[in-house]
Formats: C-alpha cells, structure tokens, sequence
C-alpha cells in the first residue's frame, strides 16, 4: 500500500503551500497586518493535476507566456512618517498590472496582453479594462527576476487610479489559496478588512525554467476605536475570529508577533495571542514622495513632483505616467536639485494611449529634488467624458523605485485629480441656447424682410388661415387652462386612456 | 410662403416693424416703464423659487452631527487670548500636540503701490480614505481686530474651528483631506487681509513665477505640504450682526459675491442655509440684512436683499475672504458665526465639512447664475436676464432704424484712436502703480488719470477732423451711431451673462446715454445742449455719483463721499481700488472702464454734435 502511495506522489509534481501573518504595531493607536500566502509548482510536462497551486493561475501563465506577473490594489493613505516603510510590492491608490511574458512581435504582444487583462478581470474581479498598459518602461519599477538574455520578453506596467478595492477581490484570492476555511486565511474576514486606514492586496506569479511560483498579499492597518480602553490588541479581536484549525496541507504556517515566531501549523486548540510590543520606531528616515498640482484654469496645469532623501545616498528611477487627456510640454519640463543621469521618454502613441516619463536621478542624504512638468489639458470628444464628469479623471502617482547601498524598495506618490475642461449641459447653458436661437428665430426674418429685394406675399384665401388660428387658439386655451387648473399630464393621459378603453369595449 | 419682387426693387417693411420704428422716439420710457414692472415681479421673493439641496450626494450635511469637543474650545480661546503676539505659534502647538501637520508661510509684497507683509498658518487633516487627490478648505482670520472685543471674537470662532480639528482629527470617514489655513489678518485691513489669502493660494497652486504666470506683486513661501484639487472652501468669521433683525432670533451670514461676477455655487449656499435652519434654528443674513421670509409685511423692503445682491454682484469685487478663492475656480463662502453659540458651530462646521467630504462631483456650473431674495429664495438667470434685455431693446430699435437708412458703411478712424486711449490708460495706469505706486513725481497717479479721462478727445477729433459737412463725413457719423448702439447692446448682453449686476447699472446709465446721443437731430441747439451734457456724464463722475448715491439708496449704514453730486477722493480712491483689484485679483472693473466705457465716451461726442438734415421720416414710413 506504502508503495503505491509513493508511486502515486512521484508521479505529481511537486508543490508546496506556506502561510505567514506578521502583526506590528505602527504607532500607539495602529496595527499592521500583513497576510502573505505562496504556493509553488514544479514543472512538469504534460502534468495537469493540481494540488496547492490554483489550476487557473497555471493555465494563464501557459496561455499567454508569463514569467513575471504583478497585480496591486490599494486603497487609502499609507502614512510614512509614522508606519515607515510601505509594504512591498508597494501599493498605489487604484490598481496597477506589471506583466512580462514572451511573445512573437508587438503586436501579438499587445494582443496577448489585452486578453491577459481581461482574464485577470475574470480571476480577480476587477474592472482593469480601461487601463492604458505602457509599452516596455526602460527604467525599474519593482524588484523582479532576471532573465536571460535569449528570450524575447515584452514588459507592460499601467496604473488606473480609479479602480477601488473591495470584498469581492478579497473573495477572488481567498479562492486562490489551498487553504480557505483553516489556517490563517480564517482570518480574512472582509468586514474587519475594510474597515481599516490602509488596505492593499496583491497577486505576483513567477515562472522559470523549473517552478511556478504565486503568492498573494494582504496589509492592512488597522486603527483601535477605543484608545481609552487600552491599546493592547488580541488577535481574535482584530479580525473577529479565532484561530482554531490549522492548515493541514501547508509547509510552514506562521505568525509573527511580539518579535517572536509563532508557529500555527499543528494547532490542536484555538490560538489567540496579545500583540504587547512597543510601535516600532521608524527613526531611519526614507524617501518620500508627494506630487502637488498646479494651475487654476481649464487650459493648462502643472504636476510638480517633489523627492525627499533620507539618510543614505540614493539612486531613484521615477516613472510617472501622462495619460492621455493631458498633453505635456515636453521642452518646458524643468529639474530642481536633481542630477539627472538617465532619461526615457515615451509619447503616446495614439489619441487614447498614455505617455511615460522615466527619469533616473542621483541623489544625495537629506537633499531635495523637484520636477516640473507643464502639461496642457486635452478638451474630449463628449463619447470620451464619464458620467461624472465633473469629478474630473486621475493622473496617476508616479513611481519610484529606490537603489540604496544594499536595498531597493518602490514608493509613490499620491495620483492627483485633473479637472478638465467639460462641456456645459447644465441650466445656463440651455437658457443660452434658448434665448439665442430665439433671437436667431425673431431676427433672421426681421434680417430677411428688411433686405430682401422680394417681399412676402400674403396668400388671397383667408379660410384656411382661419381655420389654422382658430386650432391654435384653442390649443392655446386648453394649454392655458390646463396650466391654471393645474392639470397633471398623467392624468389626462390616464383619462385619454379609459376612453379608449370604453371604446374598445363598445366593440 | 410666396414671394414677389417688389415694385421698383425697393423694400417693403413689414407693418409690426414700422409700427415699432415709429414708437422709437417712446421706446426708452416704454422699455424702462416695462423693466421696472418686471423686475418688481421676478425680483419679488415671494415669486422666487425655493432654495434646495438638488444633489444627494450633499445630503450627509443632514445626518446627526456629533461633534462633542466643546470643552476645548474655552481651553483653545483661553491660549490665544494669554498670546496675542504668538497665535500662530500657539495655534501650530495646537495641532502638532494632535500630532497633525502645522506649517507657517510668511509672505511679502512686490508692488510699491501695496506694502503688505505677514505670516500666514496651515495645517492638515489628511482623510485616511483619501488618496491625495481631493480636498477642502477651511479658512480663519487670525490677530487684528480694530476693538479688544474684535479681536476677541475672533480667537472665539479660531477656537472653535480649532476643536472642530481636535474631534474631526479622530474620524475615519474623511475622504478628502481637510486643510486649515488661518489668515494674517494683523493689519486690520480687508485688502492686506485679502492678499496674505492669495499668497497662500497662489503658492498651493503654484502659479507664481517660478512655475507659469510671472506674478512680481506676492513673494510668498513655498509651500511645505500640498494636497490636490480643492473642491470647496468655506471661511469662518464673527457674524456681522444685522440690523432689522430680531433680538431673539439666532442669525449666521454668508457672502458668496466673488471677483468678476463670480457666485459661490448655489447648492453650496444651499446646504449651508439648510443645515443652519435645520440644526440650529438659524436664518442667514445676506449682504447685512436678516429677512424673515415667512413675514415680509414686518421686515424690511423685500427688494432690499435681491437689489443689494446685485449691486454686490457689480461693484463689490472681493466681498470677503472667500472671494479670493474664485480667483482659483473655486467655490467657495464666507460664513458668519454666531459667537454665543458655541458648540452649534462645531455641529455647523462638521455637517459643512462631511456634505463636501461625500460631494461626488466638483460643484460644477448649474448654479452659479442667481440672484438671492433672502436666504430660502433666488431667481433663475433665465428669470432675471430679460430685465437686460427689455433695458437694451431701445438700442436695438434705434439701430434697426440706422440700419435702415445707412447708405455705406464707413468706419471711423477715431474708433481706433479712441481704443487705444483707453488701452494706453489702463496699461499706463496699472504699470505705473505697479513699479512706482500712486505718486510719480510727486503727481497723483490718480488725478493723472482722471485728468486724461475727461478730456473729450472725441470733440477734438470732430472739431479737426469732421468740421466739414461732407457726404463722407456724414456717413462716418452715421455708421459710428450704429456702431455705438450695436457696441453697446453687445457688451451688455456679454457682460450680463458673466456680471449681470454690473451690466444692469451700466445698462440704466448707457442705454438713455447713448440712445440720447445718437439719435438724430436736426437742430444745432439741441446738439450744444446735450454735448455738454454728455461731457459732464463723463464715466468717472457717473461711477462716484453712483457710488455716493446708490449705497443711500440701498439703505447701507456708512456714508460714502463727503458731497452729494461729485467728490474728487472719492473718485480717487475708486480708481485705486479698482487698479489694486485687478493687479492682485485679476478683477476686471479697470479693464471694462478704460477699453469699454471711456472708449463709448469718448465716440458718443462725435454723434452728439452732429446735426443732420436727413432724419429718419416718420410720416415717410406712415405713407410706406
């Protein structure tokens, strides 16, 4: 029996799943939680049998080439200065895609990626339909896995600001994990989630020549509601459950906590522990950076970029997407305080397709740098206006990854919100058109009879005309009458009907 | 319809039309009997249209507040009482115990016409469901005060903003972040008060030299943090207490008048007007008057608050702090605070607060075009804008009876030369006051001006030019009147779309004006009589003469200009004003008086001193 059984899990191939919750305190009133789940698969030809590694995620990765995929949805307010470093992949406000994969040209890249993005708008729920990928940007963007140099790897990065996060994603990479009902992802409880200051999540899948690798993230920081109560949290009061089962399938399951390790993998009670330690303290100062706007009309604006080192020498590769309603002025962009040793730019390449602008900048501890890009705002066709289009549309954050001595991490910025000029369908507008085409209608003849050299000539039958003033007038009277008795239209319709009604009956 | 070629080739005018050409020598008196009977109906609030907050989305305004930081609010005003000297110091304390972002900006002027100089304070509360994008502003004078009772008042409504962050600070639903920004107000002057405002904004905007437009007049700090796009602001003052009000009745006030025109957006006032009935059984006070629109028998005139609205809307470009704000498209309100009640206004500054924080969109132009009958009615621009419109038909008639006769169109050169004064006045004027400021040479730089303006280049040109009574010269005059009443009715009906209340004052002066002026008239008399007449409605006298008389009229408390027809400081400092306005606002008062009404001036001398043996014959057009 021993022997079949080994029979039958060579012929697998070999996966494996872990699980990890790191729990920390940020400042006295909030806690970190960062979920990371990861399945690996070894890879085998012709092999289509699945036991940890999610079946669809393979089947994406076979469909359209993928080595090297990265899904990131954010929502909130990451607050560096009290929590320090954001988690990483680092987050943007909306959702952003980073793909690498292998195709035959261009454009069959660019059709793979278009059914990529609507295969992951099926996995993951999301509506990333609308996101303008950018063609290969030259510079980093996020830490990810070398290749060699002999396939032929197309890379795309896009950001839509707008898309929002929400439980249904949630329930998408639950259904992603090998565990869903034990272990730690029990304590994925949506409505607790949410309710929080900061929510990121992430989906990265890798594949190399050997494995298949998947990993989904989950941080969120959370805010205790009654500080006067105590800020000491219990685990199973942050997430509303206790962890009372273990994930049997898994190879590592752990939580950390209080600076310690704990390991949740043969749980045979319910686990809870307290979360004592201190904040951690985030003295070393990082890289910041804010975007601000500029400019007060419909015409023209300005994205003003600022970066703030900190203690250690940097090298920053700043990627800031243009979409294309705003058409930036490429020779008016101007640099304050940063050497710039490398520069990338792309335009966009047609009416509806972003532009990127990638600079490369050396920059010392505890210097300043600032970038101004003037840009002019695009008016629309009406097709291309929102419903809400006076909410205005987003430029998104830009991105910079950071090279320092011996780490790399990306930040960004915060998107800002456009307002662009848009067609006024309002009140005024009408009125505008109304008085003016009844200008238009009392003037053009009055124009006409006064400087035609042919004069109208009143018809000699006056009948007709009779019988046509005497309709109007009655219409008028009705009118009239209906307005002062404050007739409903329903009800004269309503009215109308039953007679007809009556009518047919009489048949 | 069928057409005949008329006898002759000539034309055949229609019977309502030369039944109007011949009511032309009436149509003014008619026209101005008409507007006056409209008006009195559409500007009657009881024939108004009910306020509402038309958006949903700005409903959250009138969810139960919570606010329950009262008792912070005497500790705040107790602090910044003991310091006068340091409110800026003791207000960023504040909030950096609160562990929020407080940074101060100090700014100067560049202009020697303006010496202005100061510390402004900001501080944030960054909306944890935010994402950067969006915010809205909240703004508080600071120190000044002409009385200690002033100047108290204001630590008052400082403080109570102030508690309004210490419990806001604490909430989790703000999706937009909240910016405090609290103005130097130390001069105890509104235009000093007004720029320290703009030096911040221009800063957040980054439309100072370093960035776009090459501004000299504000030398402001950079800003130490940004946020985006500001949907709203709302500035908080002491209430100006009404008169005509009762003593019993709790009273705010709110001021939406803004450079060129501009109005605070309706739903905004709206909600404002409805969560203080609502909340705080309080009525609004517009323009410094309190309306009880339930009984308009017992309270003042009800035409008061829709004439002051407009007058307001015309003359008063920066009616208060948060007219600066429209300089930057951004809609924005003053309101009064009652003093004496204390934690109403932590409840009134939240329901504010949450209804912009749920605003789906930006208040965007639906309403922007209204005038107020009190705080529960307005009217329509579709209402209100035929008053323009039945004012300007004299004008209309009279150049349809020109047109009419006008054999070939011939301009006048003077139409040039008379633009270019008025172009070489107004960049003279503000570039001087810019570099030198109001003496150069020891010479008034104002009395310079009004000296150049009533020169009647017009006459001069005529007297030179037109002296000989040719076929030409007839024509040139001729065309000019058309060109004058076309001109006229055309800038009107422009300005009334954007300023109706500027083109409705200047409608009631240059409609009879110019339809005085260029009406024909045969006799030589009576073209002597009324060129000096028209010399002495020289647009700078009619603007102190309205400004001496209109605010009596109006019923407002202070008295303006020490004689009752024409006073020479007065004159002056209008001019100053409006130089100072459209320098740091960008207000376009200066600009309509030297390239609009100087320009019309100046050509209506050429039409007023002809005469002409040819005028248009009524009984001609009877037998017609």
């Amino acid at each position: 029996m021993y022997r079949i059984f080994l029979l039958f899990t060579l012929c697998f191939a070999k996966e494996e799943y872990w699980e990890n919750l790191k729990l920390d305190r940020v400042s006295e009133n909030e806690l970190k939680a960062e979920f990371r789940f990861g399945a690996s698969r070894e890879n085998l030809k012709n092999e289509r049998d699945f036991e940890v590694f999610p079946r669809i995620l393979d089947e994406l990765i076979e469909e359209y080439d993928v080595k090297y995929l990265l899904v990131i949805m954010g929502q909130g307010r990451w607050k560096d200065d009290k929590w320090g470093r954001k988690t990483q992949p680092g987050a943007v406000h909306g959702a952003q895609v980073y793909a690498d994969f292998e195709a035959n040209s261009e454009e069959g890249a660019d059709k793979k990626l278009r059914f990529l993005i609507e295969a992951l708008n099926g996995i993951l729920c999301t509506s990333l339909s609308q996101i303008s990928l950018i063609t290969s940007p030259q510079l980093e963007i996020f830490k990810r896995p070398k290749y060699s140099t002999s396939q032929q790897i197309f890379r795309r990065y896009g950001i839509l600001s707008r898309e929002t996060t929400c439980t249904e994603n949630l329930t998408r990479l639950r259904k992603l994990l090998a565990c869903r009902q034990s272990g730690i992802s029990i304590l994925l409880h949506p409505s607790k989630l949410y309710d929080v200051l900061y929510h990121a999540s992430h989906l990265i899948v890798k594949k190399n020549e050997k494995i298949s690798e998947m990993e989904v993230g989950i941080t969120a920081v959370f805010k205790n509601k009654n500080p006067i109560q105590g800020s000491n949290w219990l685990l199973s009061s942050i997430f509303e459950s206790k962890l009372s089962s273990s994930c049997g399938i898994a190879t590592k399951s752990q939580i950390e906590a209080n600076n310690q390790i704990y390991d949740v993998k043969n749980l045979e009670t319910s686990f809870d522990i307290e979360i004592t330690s201190k904040p951690i303290s985030n003295e070393a100062k990082l890289v910041k950076g804010w975007t601000s706007q500029g400019g007060s009309d419909q015409q023209n604006g300005i994205l003003h970029i600022s970066l703030q080192n900190g203690d250690l020498d940097s090298k920053l590769e700043v990627s800031q997407i243009l979409p294309y309603f705003v058409q930036p002025r490429y020779a008016k962009i101007s640099f304050k305080n940063c050497q710039i040793t490398r520069k990338a730019l792309q335009t966009s390449k047609n009416e509806k397709s972003s532009a990127l602008l990638q600079y490369e900048i050396i920059i010392k501890s505890g210097e300043k740098c600032e970038i101004t890009i003037p840009f002019d705002k695009k008016i629309l066709r009406l097709d291309d206006y929102p419903p809400d289009a006076n909410h205005g549309m987003h430029i998104p954050a830009a991105v910079i990854f950071v090279s320092q001595k011996s780490d790399s991490y990306t930040i960004h910025t915060n998107p800002i919100l456009v307002a662009l000029p848009v067609p006024d369908f309002s009140m005024p507008f009408n009125v505008i058109c109304f008085v003016a085409t009844a200008f238009a209608l009392i003037f053009g003849p009055l124009q006409l009879y006064s400087t035609m050299w042919l004069a109208p000539s009143p018809p000699r039958s006056t009948f007709w005309r009779k019988i046509n003033r005497l309709i109007l007038l009655i219409l008028i009277v009705l009118c009239l009458y209906a307005h002062f008795m404050e007739i409903n239209l329903n009800e004269v319709r309503r009215g109308i009907e039953q007679y007809l009604e009556k009518l047919n009956e009489l048949r | 319809m069928n057409f005949v070629l008329v006898e002759g080739g000539g034309v055949e005018t229609p019977p309502i039309l030369r039944k109007i050409l011949r009511l032309r020598k009436i149509a003014l008196i008619l026209a101005g009997i008409a507007a006056w009977y409209y008006a009195s109906v559409v500007l009657n609030p009881e024939n108004m249209e009910n306020t509402r907050i038309s958006e949903h989305s700005l409903m959250p305004g009138l969810v139960t507040a919570k606010f329950d930081k009262t008792s912070m609010i005497a500790q705040i005003f107790s602090d910044l009482s003991e310091n006068p000297k340091n409110i800026q110091k003791t207000i960023c304390g504040y909030f950096h115990k609160w562990d929020l972002s407080c940074h101060s900006q100090k700014f100067r002027s560049n202009v020697p016409g303006i010496q202005i100089s100061g510390e402004n304070v900001y501080a944030w509360i960054r909306g944890s469901r935010n994402d950067g994008g969006e915010a809205q502003l909240i703004g508080v004078k600071i120190g000044g005060g002409r009385k200690k009772s002033e100047a108290e008042l204001r630590n008052l409504i400082i403080a109570q903003v102030m508690a309004f962050a210490y419990y806001a600070k604490d909430q989790v639903y703000w999706s937009r972040d909240i910016l405090f920004v609290f103005i130097d107000a130390t001069s105890n002057s509104d235009d000093s008060t007004n720029f320290a405002f703009d030096a911040f904004l221009q800063e957040y905007h980054l439309t100072h030299s370093n960035y776009s437009t090459p501004t000299t007049v504000i030398h402001a700090e950079q800003l130490k943090e940004q946020c985006g796009l500001l949907i709203a602001g709302i500035v908080y003052e002491p209430v100006k207490w009404p008169r005509k009000s009762k003593k019993d009745t709790r009273i705010m006030s709110a001021a939406m008048n803004g450079i060129n025109g501009q109005q605070a957006n309706l739903d905004l006032f709206n909600s404002a007007a409805k969560i203080a009935h609502q909340k705080l059984s309080a009525g609004m006070a517009l323009f410094g008057i309190y309306q009880d629109p339930h009984s308009y028998s017992t309270q003042a005139w009800p035409y008061l608050i829709p004439l002051r609205a407009i007058y307001g809307q015309g003359f008063v470009a920066v009616e208060g702090l948060h007219s600066v704000l429209g300089k930057y498209s951004v809609p924005a309100l003053t309101i009064g605070l009652d003093h004496t009640m204390g934690p109403e206004n932590g409840i009134f500054i939240e329901s504010m607060c949450r209804m912009l924080n749920n605003a789906l969109e930006r208040l965007h132009q639906s309403y922007f075009m209204y005038i107020l009958g009190d705080d529960m009615h307005f009217a329509s621009i579709a209402y209100y804008l035929p008053i323009l419109g039945i004012i300007s038909a004299p004008l209309l008639i009279s150049a349809y009876a020109e047109w009419r006769e006008i054999q070939q169109i011939r301009l006048s050169p003077f139409i040039y030369i008379a633009h270019i004064i008025g172009a070489l006045q107004f960049t003279g004027a503000t570039y001087a006051y810019a570099n030198f400021g109001a003496k150069i040479f020891d010479t008034n730089l104002a009395q310079l001006f009004i000296l150049s303006s009533i020169i009647p280049f017009g006459l001069i040109y005529n007297f030179v030019v037109l002296a000989r009574k040719s076929a030409e010269n007839q024509a040139e005059i001729r065309f000019t009147r058309l060109f004058l009443q076309l001109l006229t009715c055309l800038m009107l009906g422009c300005l009334g779309l954007v300023n109706f209340g500027l083109a409705l004052f200047g409608a009631i002066f240059a409609v009879p004006l110019v339809f005085v002026m260029t009406f024909e008239s045969t006799s030589r008399a009576r073209s002597y009589i009324r060129t000096i007449f028209l010399f002495f409605a020289n647009p700078i006298f009619l603007l102190t003469f309205s400004a001496i008389n209109l605010q009596q009229y109006l019923e407002y408390p202070q008295k303006v200009g020490e004689n009752a027809i024409f006073d020479l400081n007065l004159a002056e400092n209008l001019i100053y004003r409006a130089i100072r306005e459209h320098l740091l606002f960008g207000s376009a008062h200066f600009a309509l008086f030297c390239l609009f009404a100087q320009p019309v001036w100046n050509l209506l001398f050429l039409t007023a001193i002809s005469t002409t043996n040819n005028e248009i014959d009524d009984e001609k057009m009877k037998k017609e």
